[in-house]
């Protein structure tokens, strides 16, 4: 079982799940990313202040010529553009094992609106899992 | 470029994790502190201490590179208005 956690900072359940994610070759270092469990998003992807994280600076982020790979998402704030990037993720288990999983990851075009959303655990990976999500007994568990 | 790609052996992962835990145990400390201070911006915290803060993350990563450091060597953190709605 993988288990999460409700943001503390935020008083409205946001439920996320902690995923240390390698996405090469975009970056060369693991990164410990909290993921906000997103069932509206067809796909995971890295907001702004998680890819600054990473090391990649604002100006390849904000470069479509940067990355060979591009999708325009289209979400109820409007479409983003988001760089297609291959990506390891990596599931701590409350066993101490880790659940490693290959696929890819979104990284969103910086703009002014995208800069405070969490990054968003989608459905490209969530559909490989049962997803408990319980306010009442503030359980995050994926299993 | 350093290509050499790490593995994450199970020492890494728990550092990685451990700082991820202490980051965001020292943010709720804080909670009420830093909600009156820097609701909806991005703070910038090197070794516990609050180094700089912005509503612009640009700006906030800026503080960073002005005080010479890599972005690995802090913790960016958003401090979000707790009663925000998204519909992602």
């Amino acid at each position: 079982m993988i288990p999460g956690f409700f943001d503390p900072e935020r008083s409205r359940p946001a439920p996320m799940v902690r995923v240390d994610v390698l996405m090469s070759p975009a970056t060369n270092s693991w990164l410990t990313v909290d993921f906000l469990l997103d069932t509206g998003a067809g796909r995971t992807c890295l907001h702004p202040r998680d890819s600054l994280r990473s090391g990649l600076s604002e100006a390849t982020l904000a470069e479509p010529g940067n990355w060979p790979h591009h999708q325009r998402m289209s979400g109820v704030g409007g479409s983003t553009l988001y760089y297609v990037t291959r990506t390891v993720y990596s599931f701590a288990t409350d066993s101490g094992e880790s659940e490693v999983i290959e696929g890819q990851i979104l990284i969103a075009q910086p703009r002014p609106d995208n800069a405070g959303l969490p990054s968003l655990l989608g459905w490209d990976m969530l559909y490989r899992f049962e997803v408990l999500v319980d306010w009442r007994s503030r359980r995050v568990e994926l299993r | 470029m350093d290509t050499t790609i790490p593995e994450l052996t199970p020492d890494l992962a728990r550092r990685l994790h451990k700082d991820a835990e202490d980051e965001q145990a020292f943010f709720v400390e804080r909670h009420e502190e830093f909600l009156k201070k820097y609701v909806k911006q991005f703070v910038v915290v090197r070794n516990r201490k609050v180094i700089g803060h912005s509503p612009d993350l640009s700006e906030a990563s800026r503080i960073v590179e002005r005080n010479g450091l890599n972005i690995r060597d802090v913790w960016l953190h958003y401090v979000p208005d707790p009663d925000e709605l998204w519909i992602l």
